[in-house]
């Protein structure tokens, strides 16, 4: 099952980095005025939220078993 | 970097007329479908709970905190980028040009720029029930020459209205534009007429004319009632006042020779 959690630390990488650039081309797009601002706060805020909520969840899981019940090798 | 600017670079200085997006009721599917993404899973998962309390038990529930995980970081991706699409998707009307800014989500960004001198017909299009009761529509403007294009902004508030100040902007531009080739008409016959040395020096003559044209930038009539008048100068070996059987200068002045100071045509 460790694998399961490296494809997902793997996917956060990309994700935050996908992000991290497309916030700023958005910051290059401001205009004046704008609610940009509020907007990518909040955003940050729920993917925070997220990932939070997922890692707590993670923490209390048990990663030792493996995908024996797919047929694929091992006992649990 | 800068924190804001104006939405289309090159354009700081031009006064905005309008600055419109679309309806937000134009945003109703969007967000009814993020709704739908959030809330649709959360209920499966509880049905399937509810009819099978081990259902989400040892290695299930690994894979449902992780596919979840991921899930609902895609739901809250898609929701900023329709927001964006949504938000950066502006439509200006500035006194010369007409700009439509097309965004679909974040790497997408097209802007349109037609001047209000070639734009030949605008339509304003407001159709169904929700348009109307909500009072948005379509304009759709046409550009006039060789290569016709079509412009549509979709889905803006009050199109009508929109759509009559566009033409009535186009209208003054074109006044604008006739005022100042008068002008420049204006330029051409008054540097055509030498100031006569003997009744004018020619710095004051050039003063006055200097004068006159800024004053005619504003209101041509105005200046042209005002405009100086030199008399036609005499040869230097010759009285200042020529004799009645001489003939003024007369004739066709061009506009592309002013910088010469006109070129008279006998």
């Amino acid at each position: 099952m460790a694998i399961l959690l490296v494809l997902y630390f793997v996917f956060l990488i990309i994700y935050i980095a996908f992000n991290v650039y497309g916030i700023f081309r958005i910051w290059s797009m401001r205009i004046n005025g704008d609610q940009t601002i509020r907007i990518i706060i909040l955003y940050l805020f729920s993917i925070g939220i997220i990932i939070f909520i997922s890692l707590i969840a993670i923490g209390t899981l048990n990663w030792s078993s493996n995908f024996s019940f797919l047929g694929i090798g091992g006992t649990r | 970097m800068r924190d804001s600017r104006f939405p289309v670079p090159g354009h700081e200085d031009e006064k905005i007329i309008i600055f419109t997006r679309r309806h937000i009721i134009s945003m109703l599917g969007p967000i009814l479908m993020v709704l739908a993404m959030v809330l649709v899973p959360i209920l499966i998962v509880a049905m399937i709970y509810s009819a099978n309390q081990d259902a989400f038990s040892g290695i299930v529930l690994n894979f449902l905190v992780i596919g979840g995980s991921i899930y609902y970081l895609v739901v809250v991706t898609f929701a900023f980028i329709e927001w964006i699409s949504y938000y950066y998707d502006i439509f200006i009307v500035t006194e010369d040009e007409i700009i439509d800014i097309s965004q679909e989500g974040i790497f997408d960004r097209r802007i349109t720029e037609v001047t209000l001198l070639r734009v030949q017909d605008v339509s304003a299009h407001v159709r169904g029930f929700w348009a109307t009761l909500f009072s948005y529509g379509d304009v759709v403007a046409e550009s006039a020459g060789e290569n016709t294009k079509t412009y549509i902004i979709d889905s803006i508030p009050n199109p009508i209205a929109v759509a009559e100040k566009i033409l009535a902007l186009h209208n003054e531009h074109i006044a604008r534009q006739a005022s100042a080739a008068d002008v420049a008409t204006g330029e051409g016959e008054l540097r055509a007429i030498k100031p006569c040395p003997s009744t004018q020096s020619q710095s004051e003559f050039q003063q006055a004319v200097q004068k006159d044209l800024q004053s005619a930038q504003g209101s041509l009539p105005q200046a042209s009632a005002s405009a100086p008048v030199c008399p036609p100068c005499p040869p230097a070996n010759q009285p200042a006042v020529p004799p009645p059987s001489q003939p003024a200068i007369q004739g066709e002045i061009k506009n592309n020779d002013l910088n010469q100071g006109g070129e008279v045509k006998f």
